[in-house]
C-alpha cells in the first residue's frame, strides 16, 4: 500500500492553472508527466504526494469516499455532491480565487417579484392556474432543495439541467433557475435577475482534505510538510491546521 | 421449556387487512411504479429525495409508489364505473425515512388502508371510516393512543367569510398548509423588503395601462426596450400581479382583529366533548356565523358516539391537518400516548380535491386511513 498523500488538482482550465501558479509561488511544480490526456502527476521534488487530474466533480466525489486525500475543488460542488459534507470533508484552506454564486434567479420581466416571498405567491398561483408547478432548471438540486426548504417555498419542480442553464427560461424548459455567477453578465443576457435573498451560496475553490481517507501517522507528517510550503500563500490558519491534524484518526 | 406468553400481545397485522375485508372492502393492489414527476407535483419536491426513482430508457423517471392512495385514484380516474368503491389494500410503499422516524431504517414500509370513493353521504362515511379505524386497533388489541380530531373546512370557511382580497386568502391559505408555527405575523408584507414596488411605478403602470401592450410597459418599468423572456407568464398577468401587491401593501389589509382571530382559532385545543361549545363561543366573540360548520361536526361527532364512547378522551385540534394540502373536511390521527415522539400510527380523512387534482373530470368525494403498521408493531411492543 501507498503511504504517499494524494491530492486532486483539476484537470483543464482557469481553476487548473490557478492551482499550478498557487503551487508555483510556494516553490512547488506540478508536473503533469506525459502531457494533457495524463490523469497522474507528481510535484518537482516532493516524493511524497502523488497528483491526480480530474475534474473538480469527481474531485469532490473522491474526496468524500476518501479515494484521494486532499482537493482542490469548488465549495458549491461538495456541498452539492456531498450528503451533510461537514461530516467527510475539511477545508483547509480558501484559495481565493474561483468565486462564484449560487442563485435564484426570475427573468427580469417579472417586475412583480423581487425575492423569495414574491416567488412564493407566484408559484403558488401558477400551480392553482395551471395545476403544475413552477419549474426550476439547475445543476444544483440537492443545495437547491436545501435552501428553499429552509425558506419555506414548496411551490416548484426541479428540472435538472445539463449544458446551458441560463437559457431554459428563454426557451421555455423551465419559468425560473438556480445556477452559478460570477459576474452577472450571461444572467443579463438571458434577461435574468437574482432575486434579493436568492444567493444560495457564496463558493470559491479551496484546498479540502478527506475525513474519510486513511490518514498513517507517515501522511499526517507529509500534510504538515506541505502545509509549512505553502502556507505562506494560501494563509492556512494555523489553530484549524493543529486541530485538524490532531482529530485525523 | 415452558414460555410465558400469556402477558405478552402479539400484534398481528394480517388481522387488520382481514377485518377489512370482512366489512366488505375489496382488497385491491395498486400499482407498484408511478411516474416519479406525477409524484413530485402532486407533493412538492421535497418528496422527490425520499422516493426509489429509477428512470427509464426512454428518459422518463420512475418510482416506487410512495403510498397507495396516489396510485389508487390514479387508477380510478381511468375507471369508468362510477359507483362508489371502498376498497382496502396491504402492502409497501417506499419512503427513505427522515431523521426523525424512529421504527425504521429502512426504505420500505407496510401500510394497510382503507378508501371510500364516491360515497355520498358525506357525514356517514367519516364517520364510517374513522369508526373503522378505531375498531380495527381493537381487533389487533392496542388501545393505548391518543386520539386527535381536526377539520380543515372550518378554517376554509372562516377564510370565506372574512373580508380580505382573494390573494391575501391565497396567502394564508399557503401558510396554513406550510404549518408555519405563527402565521400571522408572516402575513403582511414588509415594504422594506420590497426594492421595486413603488409608488411611481405604479402610477406609471396605471396611466398607461390602457395606451400600451403589457410586454413593452414591462419592459419600460425595468429599463429595457424590449424583453423576451416571460418565463410562461402572461404579462397581463405580471401587470395585474403588481398592481394587486402594492394595493396589498398600501392597505395592510389584515386588521388587528382579523389576526387575532386568525391565531385564536388555529389555538383551539380541546377535549373533542366541547368541540362545539369551544367553536361556538368562539364564533360569537369574533361575530362569526359558524352554525352550519359546527352543526356538521357535532352530527359527526355524535354519531362517533353512538358505537361507544370515544370522544371523552379525543382532542379536537383546529391545527391538525395543516402540512397536508390535499385534506378538505374531518381529519384524525391516532398517535401512541406513551411514545410521544413517534409519528401518528394511523391517519385519516376527507380529501374531496385529489381527483380532479389529478385529472378527473368529475368530482369523487373520498376519504381514506392508512396504518403505519412499523409504528403501530413498536408502540404495541411498548404497550406490553
Amino acid at each position: 500500500m501507498s503511504d504517499k498523500i494524494v491530492i486532486g488538482i483539476p484537470n483543464k482550465g482557469r481553476l487548473q492553472e490557478k492551482t499550478f501558479d498557487l503551487f508555483l509561488k510556494s516553490g512547488l511544480e506540478i508536473v503533469r508527466n506525459n502531457g494533457d490526456r495524463e490523469y497522474y502527476g507528481t510535484i518537482e521534488g516532493v516524493n511524497n504526494i502523488e497528483v491526480v487530474f480530474l475534474s473538480p466533480r469527481e474531485i469532490s466525489i473522491e474526496l468524500s469516499t476518501g479515494t484521494i486525500d486532499i482537493g482542490v475543488t469548488g465549495l458549491d460542488l461538495i456541498y452539492e455532491n456531498i450528503y451533510q459534507a461537514d461530516k467527510h470533508i475539511k477545508c483547509l484552506a480558501k484559495l481565493d480565487y474561483g468565486f462564484a454564486d449560487v442563485v435564484v434567479a426570475v427573468p427580469i420581466s417579472w417586475i412583480d417579484v423581487d425575492n423569495i416571498n414574491d416567488l412564493d405567491d407566484v408559484a403558488f398561483k401558477f400551480r392553482l392556474a395551471s395545476k403544475r408547478r413552477l419549474r426550476i432548471a439547475t445543476k444544483y438540486p440537492n443545495i437547491s432543495r436545501e435552501f428553499f426548504a429552509k425558506k419555506g417555498f414548496a411551490d416548484y419542480l426541479l428540472v435538472e439541467s445539463l449544458g446551458a442553464t441560463e437559457g431554459a427560461p428563454a426557451y421555455g424548459s423551465a419559468e425560473a433557475i438556480i445556477d452559478i455567477t460570477s459576474t452577472g453578465s450571461t444572467l443579463l443576457a438571458n434577461e435574468l435577475k437574482i432575486l434579493t435573498d436568492g444567493t444560495i451560496l457564496k463558493s470559491e475553490s479551496c484546498l479540502f482534505a478527506s475525513l474519510n481517507a486513511r490518514w498513517t501517522v507517515d501522511k499526517k507528517k507529509y500534510l504538515e510538510e506541505l502545509f509549512d510550503k505553502i502556507s505562506m500563500e494560501i494563509n492556512i490558519d494555523k489553530i484549524n491546521q493543529k486541530d485538524f491534524l490532531e482529530n485525523l484518526l | 421449556m415452558i414460555k410465558n406468553t400469556e402477558s405478552l400481545i402479539h400484534i398481528n397485522p394480517d388481522h387488520i387487512t382481514q377485518y377489512f375485508i370482512d366489512k366488505g372492502f375489496e382488497r385491491v393492489e395498486p400499482n407498484m411504479i408511478i411516474p416519479a414527476d406525477t409524484v413530485v407535483n402532486h407533493m412538492g419536491e421535497d418528496i422527490r429525495r425520499r422516493l426509489l426513482i429509477a428512470p427509464s430508457p426512454d428518459g422518463r423517471e420512475h418510482c416506487l409508489r410512495p403510498d397507495f392512495t396516489l396510485p389508487l385514484v390514479l387508477e380510478s380516474i381511468k375507471n369508468t364505473d362510477r359507483s362508489p368503491k371502498r376498497y382496502v389494500y396491504d402492502g409497501f410503499a417506499f419512503r427513505f425515512p427522515t431523521s426523525k422516524e424512529i421504527s425504521r431504517k429502512s426504505p420500505e414500509f407496510r401500510q394497510i388502508g382503507i378508501e371510500d370513493f364516491g360515497s355520498r353521504d358525506l357525514i356517514e362515511t367519516d364517520v364510517s371510516v374513522l369508526n373503522h379505524a378505531l375498531q380495527v386497533l381493537g381487533k389487533v388489541n392496542f388501545s393505548d393512543y391518543d386520539l386527535l380530531l381536526g377539520d380543515v373546512s372550518i378554517f376554509y370557511s372562516i377564510l370565506d367569510k372574512i373580508n380580505i382580497s382573494l390573494s391575501y386568502k391565497d396567502r394564508i391559505k399557503r401558510l396554513f398548509w406550510r404549518g408555519a408555527n405563527d402565521i400571522i405575523p408572516n402575513l403582511n408584507i414588509d415594504p422594506h423588503e420590497v426594492t421595486s414596488l413603488n409608488k411611481n411605478t405604479l402610477d406609471k403602470i396605471k396611466n398607461n395601462k390602457n395606451d400600451y401592450n403589457a410586454k413593452d410597459l414591462i419592459g419600460n418599468i425595468a429599463g429595457f426596450d424590449k424583453l423576451h423572456v416571460f418565463g410562461g407568464r402572461d404579462p397581463e398577468n405580471i401587470i395585474n400581479n403588481y398592481i394587486e401587491k402594492k394595493e396589498i401593501i398600501d392597505t395592510q389589509i389584515i386588521d388587528k382583529n382579523t389576526s387575532s382571530m386568525l391565531s385564536n382559532f388555529l389555538s383551539i385545543n380541546c377535549s373533542a366533548i366541547l368541540a362545539s361549545e369551544t367553536l361556538t363561543s368562539f364564533a360569537k366573540s369574533y361575530n362569526l356565523d359558524l352554525d352550519q360548520e359546527i352543526e356538521s361536526l357535532d352530527k359527526r361527532f355524535k354519531l362517533l358516539n353512538e358505537g361507544k364512547p370515544f370522544l371523552d378522551s379525543a382532542r379536537f385540534q383546529t391545527s391538525l391537518g395543516r402540512r397536508v394540502e390535499y385534506y378538505t373536511g374531518l381529519i384524525f390521527e391516532i398517535r401512541s400516548n406513551k411514545m410521544k415522539d413517534l409519528g401518528p400510527i394511523a391517519i385519516g380523512g376527507r380529501y374531496d380535491n385529489f381527483f380532479t387534482d389529478l385529472g378527473s373530470p368529475v368530482k369523487v368525494p373520498a376519504v381514506g386511513c392508512s396504518v403505519y403498521v412499523d409504528r403501530l408493531l413498536m408502540a404495541g411492543d411498548k404497550y406490553v
